[in-house]
């Protein structure tokens, strides 16, 4: 008797532990955890700015001719593969993946969230306006990053042999253990058209930063795309469309031009910008502003053209740097601006032969550039001479933007025979027009590792 | 199942009926008439043996009505004490044995055992052992003393405690600390080393499984001492001053000034300053380069400019920290017990107080205060607590040589009067001296002074209480719960006043200078961040023991459940514009952003705004036990299942299964046995299993919050884990084979232990393709290794008269290797990390290896690195550190931790006198050494004395491996020689650990015992299998110098 007494209260005290247990171990370890599957957790997966808006490739623009590098700073590159890149060398061009700055590893992280972001609205169902926002915002955030890639790591869109170019691994879907495959050029612009498309009608029209895509934003990037692809009509349309939601223009007229950084930016960026992506900060292109701007290409920037002061700042050895960033620091950007959309239209109108209107939109553009006293607007009645002066203001417009690499690569496409010269402690470096160069190495160790297939060398 | 313990338990009981002819009950004490528990009786020629409890008493039903009982216990002597029928209550008397085995009793937290009877493998480490070392912390004295503990150097500066090597290659390798029963949640800082009575360490599966998947890298266990019942009051008091040497500096391998002059002049002259001369953000240039740049500007004249460079030529930057910023250090500690005890309430209390002032003037202050008691209610019934208090406190002190950025080796922190000098910090001397037309703070960099204006302080106090009710619910039946609350809260606070170079700067860099208006964003003052960490732990646990002797049969076993949880709240905050003697801050706007005053950039004010709240909980089931037959033979087995509430897991990877079982032969004891120079022999053997989920074993992807987006303000997310349904357990098998003896007289005792380790599907970080999106490497069950190992403990009586003569001899010999790689890794880059060795992947290979590039020899012509491609000298640098060399074209070295390691200790006492030295060593392994890596030199002032020995001219590729400087970066002509053969080296060395002197002033009167000591510690390596005086243990890290001796003068009393 006493031993079941005793036995009773040694069992009872044991089933007093061990029930509620299950609840126990039901609370978060970490609150600061959580699965995404509520619109609240996809928002701020794309509130992450530093993964979606940023770090945008830098390797084009460094193999660009926007800018020269002196014997000295070239040879304190940190990086060889630095080196090796502003060189032109046809291999081993990208920092090692242990590094910072892989942007092979970084364009991918990006497009990682938008595919879970795009798969987890499915997955849990959800709909309605605000759902269909971030669905519109990360289809967005997703073909911006196909489309600054397939311009560095894949040859130029040529309608000819597009279906047989290597372009860039489309990964649509988050699950890691689908292997990687290139596609074809046609298919990555076809995912990156597809994608703004879809997008277009989901999108806001206006959003609490230039952080997140809206309507003008998708349409812009069409625009590019377009662009690039020699598809001038649809170019024309989707600049024009886009132009209709944000016409912002700075007054150059209105600025300080002694400032380090003239062109004003509220919170880091400036209201000219539809769509806000920056660029990976390298060491090549914006460190220090090493990157110094070749005399020739300065003195394109003829008299009562405020760029000229506004865009560039004499250093100490006498020679010409950037300062024009959009972002009130040394930081660049490749997203969206009303000035790339304006001259997106002017070139498109040329090509089609739309001589006045290709004047209208430059002007419109160029009355902010330039001292409102000396300006003489353009009037163009030969398409060919507007064509001509439209990529003139282009290039003048648009450096450091990411656009000149993809740029020199589409005007060669049509015939241009721009070639890029180098020369790196008396050796001349020389990339002839349509090079299999202009198809960026894909990081050798990635290749090493993966079914990928490297770019012809 | 545990009801069925219970069941089974009580049928033993029930089916016990004891008959005998004589009861004789008695106490064992030893020679201090302390009580002594655990001793062994047994009537002679007979089978059954009984113990004595916890107040040394025993009883025992003998045979015969008359003969001899016999009581046994190691560290003491072998006693017989005849008895008969009237022989009444006895008391025997134990005398120590002279090889002074330190402890009979192993404790694992849960239970304690005999050593003698457990199958598990245990080492333990007495107080007197402990104590032969002197200092704040305890488990820095550990790797000197102890069995199988070694500390891993290698791969980081902070060091790496392992028991018995590798278990597991990702996550955390630390062995569990438990401080008596439960595992210590706190800062194991707060523990004085003092009340520390016994440790042992729980080194195979049997040992630990006890304690579930925490115990996967071996566990310690801290048992602390606790009053004792029937004992007068008594007081022990220690108390000890001990002075630390200034660290040496000139271990640091720093370039001379006369080089690092040359090669700047000659950068200069190349224009390799030129981008940041000509800055707009006016970065950093250094003195040299300032003064060389204003010659060419004319602002200073060619002559004055040389006569100023000229004159740091001879200066060493170290000289004046050595002489005027480094003191020795000083430390204090004062530790007083008492303890006392009556026949049904124990007590000790106890107050403990260290005051350290370290080499740079920082200090840390401890108070501990330790109240214990057990009370015995009734028979049955007995409550212990425990309640421990720690109050710690640190401040900053002054800067060291690591303290200061950009320490160039001709820079100078005082002149010639001792007056501060600055040094440049953000911005070149030239251009802050005239900047903003005095319109902005001082913006120089004092090193000497700063610390006065910088400081950091941290506040811990942890209170540590426990309950324990133990009851008796059958005889040998026990039922306890025991109840263990903690709370440690850590305040930081880091000022940065008015003064500091930090707040100043900051204030700066946000002013607003528009003519002559000048406008502060960031106001004057202080910069003050606060921090707060609170956390509170639980424990709580049900536990059955039960323990008796039927005969021939002896049955311990255990059976319970825990639940634990460890709660972490903390928040972080910083306040702009501090004034202190007003407590006035400003209010910020951080979702602004403000130009720089010298670029004009945009940038946010910092916002050191955080919230964290981790939560972890624990859920565990255990069951323990072990029979003996006749003293002979003896079975074990174990077994445990924990749950917690990781994020994420799935709900079947939430418990985890480990089981072990064992058993042990005491030879000696069988008839046959006849060794009469080895009369004791004990053999074991024990085998378990344990496995281990990893928190990136999510079922979900998971993500975490982050603070808000600068641009949309709303808050932010990342990806934190992924899910990835490939992820196994990773699981790990241990065989523990062991012999324990002793040689006649106790001349030589110890035990030989050999282990095989099988870890399988083992965790590691996997490079991936990248484009997934994911991240460049992922985690995976990247290998299965084989760890085999020996560990010999031996101690020996050497010399045996008025000299006497003792050894204890710690060796472990360690072997690891890849038996099963899962990925396909051939790069040679994967395998030449530069200073942390990586895993490597090589079937056969140790886990942790040393693979270099194989050297070609400075070129004879222009005496640059060359290194093979495909076979081939080549100085291809791209390809051989890219995917040009793969791992088979490496040179390999050998494991990267110790395989052979250990410690000596050598104690002599003559009379009073008694001299303790201990020896440590470690051999068979690599290292890798730094050399001057000429990209570092050039970036980021990165010297090295190597560069002294760099190649000049044609010939002396003979003499040097140290590439030619050509003045121009080639980060991975770098790589190459950091990665190359020439820099490997041999880790093996022997250090002499400590010396410790003490007398026993034995005639005192009126105290009961009265040392005084002397201790020397940390006093450096006394034989290195190396050439480039390195101290391996001390390699890792830049500006890394020797720990410095230390000389201990102390008095330890009893009353």
């Amino acid at each position: 008797m006493k031993l079941n007494y005793h036995q009773i209260i040694s069992i009872s005290f044991l089933a007093i532990l061990i029930s509620g247990c299950d609840k126990f171990l039901e609370e978060k370890s970490d609150k600061s955890l959580g699965t995404p599957n509520t619109l609240e957790d996809f928002k701020a997966l794309m509130d992450d700015w530093s993964y979606l808006n940023s770090n945008f490739c830098s390797m084009g623009e460094a193999s660009s001719d926007n800018f020269y590098l002196t014997d000295e700073d070239y040879n304190g590159l940190y990086y060889e593969s630095d080196q090796r890149l502003y060189a032109w060398r046809p291999d081993n061009v990208s920092r090692p993946a242990s590094s910072a700055g892989n942007e092979w590893s970084l364009c991918y992280r990006g497009i990682y969230v938008c595919n879970s972001i795009l798969f987890g609205i499915v997955e849990n169902n959800l709909s309605g306006p605000e759902a269909d926002q971030v669905k519109g915002q990360a289809l967005v955030f997703r073909a911006a990053r196909y489309l600054d890639g397939v311009q560095v790591w894949a040859p130029v869109y040529n309608s000819q042999t597009a279906d047989q170019d290597l372009g860039m691994v489309l990964r649509l879907d988050p699950d890691m253990n689908i292997p990687s495959l290139r596609s074809t050029v046609q298919e990555t612009y076809d995912q990156i058209i597809a994608d703004l498309n879809e997008a277009v009608p989901l999108l806001p029209i206006t959003a609490v930063a230039p952080t997140l895509p809206t309507k003008a934003g998708a349409h812009g990037l069409l625009a590019r795309a377009y662009l690039i692809m020699g598809d001038y009509s649809r170019a024309l349309t989707e600049a024009e469309n886009a132009l209709t939601y944000h016409t912002e223009l700075i007054d150059f007229n209105e600025l300080d031009k002694d400032a380090v950084f003239p062109i004003p930016a509220i919170n880091q960026i400036s209201r000219e910008v539809v769509f806000f992506t920056r660029m990976y900060s390298s060491e090549i292109v914006n460190n220090l502003n090493i990157a110094k701007i070749p005399t020739s290409l300065y003195e394109m920037y003829t008299e009562g053209d405020l760029r000229k002061d506004i865009y560039f700042r004499m250093d100490d050895t006498g020679a010409h740097v950037f300062k024009g960033t959009h972002m009130g620091h040394r930081g660049l950007i490749t997203g969206i601006t009303s000035s790339e959309l304006l001259l997106i239209a002017a070139e498109c109108n040329a090509r089609l032969g739309n001589a006045m209107e290709a004047a209208e939109a430059l002007n419109r553009l160029l009355i902010k550039r330039w001292d409102r006293n000396l300006f003489v607007p353009y009037s163009f009645n030969d398409p060919d001479i507007a064509l001509t002066m439209v990529l003139e203001e282009r290039r003048k417009e648009l450096l450091f933007r990411g656009l000149r690499w993809s740029d020199i690569k589409r005007l060669n496409r049509d015939g241009a025979s721009l070639v890029l010269n180098k020369v790196i402690n008396g050796k001349q470096y020389t990339l002839p027009p349509n090079d299999v160069r202009y198809a960026i190495a894909i990081p050798e160790e990635l290749i090493e590792i993966t079914e990928i297939q490297q770019n012809p060398r | 199942m545990i009801r069925g313990l219970l069941l089974f338990l009580g049928t033993i009981i029930l089916g016990t009926v004891a008959h005998a002819q004589l009861l004789i009950k008695g106490t064992v004490v030893d020679s201090l008439n302390n009580t002594i528990a655990e001793v062994t009786v047994a009537e002679k020629g007979q089978p059954r043996v009984v113990r004595t409890n916890e107040a040394g008493e025993f009883e025992i039903n003998t045979v015969a009505n008359k003969g001899t009982l016999v009581f046994s216990h190691v560290g003491y002597r072998l006693s017989t004490q005849d008895f008969h029928a009237d022989v009444g209550q006895l008391k025997v008397k134990l005398e120590t044995s002279a090889a002074q085995i330190e402890e009979v009793t192993v404790s694992t937290g849960y239970q304690n055992i005999p050593k003698e009877r457990s199958t598990g493998s245990f080492s333990v480490v007495g107080e007197e052992l402990f104590n032969q070392q002197v200092g704040t912390d305890i488990l820095s004295r550990l790797p000197s003393i102890a069995n199988s503990i070694v500390m891993d150097n290698g791969n980081s500066s902070s060091g790496q405690m392992m028991v018995r090597g590798l278990s597991t290659i990702n996550g955390p390798k630390d062995p569990l600390i438990v401080v008596d029963n439960f595992p210590y949640d706190g800062d194991i800082n707060n523990i004085n080393p003092n009340i520390v009575e016994s440790i042992t360490i729980l080194k195979d599966a049997a040992a630990s499984s006890i304690w579930g998947a925490r115990a996967a890298n071996g566990v310690v266990v801290i048992t602390t001492k606790t009053g004792k019942y029937n004992q007068p009051i008594r007081m022990e008091f220690n108390s000890n001053l001990t002075v630390g040497d200034k660290p040496d500096l000139y271990y640091i391998p720093q370039m001379s000034s006369a080089d690092f002059i040359d090669v700047e002049s000659e950068l200069y002259e190349r224009g390799f300053y030129n981008s940041k001369i000509n800055a707009i953000s006016k970065p950093i240039i250094s003195p040299v380069i300032d003064l060389l740049d204003q010659m060419d500007n004319g602002i200073i004249s060619s002559e004055e400019a040389r006569t100023q460079i000229h004159a740091l030529r001879n200066i060493d930057a170290r000289d004046q920290f050595v002489q005027s910023i480094y003191k020795p250090s000083f430390n204090q500690q004062y530790f007083l017990s008492a303890n006392g005890g009556s026949r049904n309430f124990s007590w000790l209390s106890s107050i403990g107080y260290d005051r350290n002032k370290q080499t740079l003037g920082d200090t840390y202050q401890r108070i501990n205060l330790r109240f214990q008691n057990t009370y015995q209610v009734t028979e049955g019934l007995s409550i212990g607590t425990n309640i421990y208090y720690t109050q710690a406190q640190n401040n900053s002190g002054r800067y060291g040589y690591n303290d200061v950025p950009n320490l160039l080796p001709y820079l100078q922190i005082a002149d010639t009067n001792g007056d501060a000098l600055p040094i440049p910090r953000d911005h070149r001397h030239s251009f802050i001296r005239t900047y903003g037309n005095g319109k902005l703070l001082d913006w120089n960099y004092y090193p000497l002074t700063d610390w006065q204006h910088h400081t950091s302080r941290g506040h811990t106090s942890d209170v540590l209480a426990n309950l324990q009710i133990r009851y008796e619910v059958l005889k040998g039946l026990m039922a306890s719960v025991n109840y263990q609350y903690e709370r440690q809260n850590g305040l930081s606070t880091n000022l940065s006043d008015e003064n500091s170079y930090a707040a100043r700067d900051y204030v700066n860099r946000f002013t607003q200078i528009s003519g002559e208006e000048v406008t502060y964003i960031v106001p004057k003052g202080g910069i003050m961040d606060k921090s707060n960490r609170l956390l509170n732990a639980n424990n709580l646990r049900g536990q059955l023991s039960f323990s008796n002797t039927y005969d021939e049969h002896q049955i311990d076993a255990i059976g319970g459940m825990e639940i634990r949880r460890s709660h972490m709240a903390s928040y972080s905050d910083r306040f702009y514009g501090y004034n202190p003697n007003n407590l006035t801050f400003a209010n910020m706007d951080y979702t602004r952003s403000y130009p720089n005053v010298v670029t004009g950039g945009g940038a946010f004010i910092h916002n050191n705004q955080t919230l964290g709240d981790v939560d972890t909980r624990f859920v565990s089931q255990f069951a323990n036990f072990a029979y003996t037959y006749r003293g002979l033979y003896t079975l074990s087995g174990s077994a445990r299942r924990d749950a917690s509430n990781l994020f994420g897991l799935k709900t079947n990877d939430q418990w985890n299964p480990f089981w072990s079982i064992g058993g042990a032969w005491k030879l000696s004891n069988e008839n046959f046995y006849h060794l009469d120079f080895l009369p004791y022999l004990n053999l074991r053997a024990t085998y378990g299993f344990s496995g281990n989920v990893d928190p990136g074993m999510v079922a979900v992807n998971t993500i975490r919050f982050m603070s808000p987006s600068v641009f949309t303000r709303r808050p932010s997310a990342r990806f934190d884990n992924y899910y990835n349904p490939h992820l196994r357990w990773e699981t790990s098998k241990m065989l523990n084979l062991a012999i324990d003896f002793r040689s006649k007289s106790n001349r030589i005792t110890g035990s030989v232990e050999y282990f095989l380790k099988n870890g399988e599907n083992l965790f590691g970080r996997a490079p991936i393709d990248y484009t997934t999106g994911v991240s460049r490497s992922i985690l995976r069950n990247v290998a299965n290794m084989q760890g085999t190992g020996w560990d010999f403990e031996i101690r020996s009586e050497n010399l045996n008269g008025g000299f006497k003569w003792n050894t204890l001899l710690n060796l472990s010999l360690y072997r690891d290797e890849i038996i099963d790689y899962h990925l396909e890794r051939t790069l040679a880059q994967e395998y030449v990390n530069t200073y942390s060795p990586p895993i490597s992947g090589i079937e056969g290979k140790p886990v942790y290896a040393i693979y270099a590039y194989k050297w070609a020899g400075l070129d004879p012509v222009t005496g640059e690195a060359q290194g093979y491609l495909r076979g081939e000298v080549s100085k291809d640098y791209t390809a051989i550190t890219g995917v040009g060399t793969s791992v088979d074209e490496l040179e390999y070295y050998g494991s990267a931790i110790p395989t052979k390691y250990g410690n000596m200790i050598n104690s002599f006492s003559y009379k009073d006198f008694n001299l303790q030295i201990g020896l440590t060593y470690k051999f068979g392994y690599w290292f890798r050494r730094r050399s001057i890596n000429y990209t570092e030199l050039f970036n980021n002032w990165r010297g090295h004395s190597d560069y002294a020995k760099r190649w000049k001219t044609p010939g002396d590729e003979l003499i040097t491996n140290v590439p030619v400087n050509q003045y121009t970066t080639n980060s991975n002509r770098d790589r190459f020689y950091e990665g190359s053969n020439v820099l490997v080296e041999k880790g093996d060395h022997i250090r002499l650990q400590y010396i410790n002197v003490g007398y026993d002033f034995k005639r005192l009167k009126s105290f009961k015992s009265f040392q005084v000591y002397v201790n020397i510690h940390n006093i450096g390596v006394i034989w290195k299998a190396n050439k480039a005086n390195i101290d391996p243990d001390f390699n890792i890290g830049l500006g890394r110098v020797v720990n410095p001796t230390n000389y201990s003068f102390g008095i330890r009393a009893g009353i």
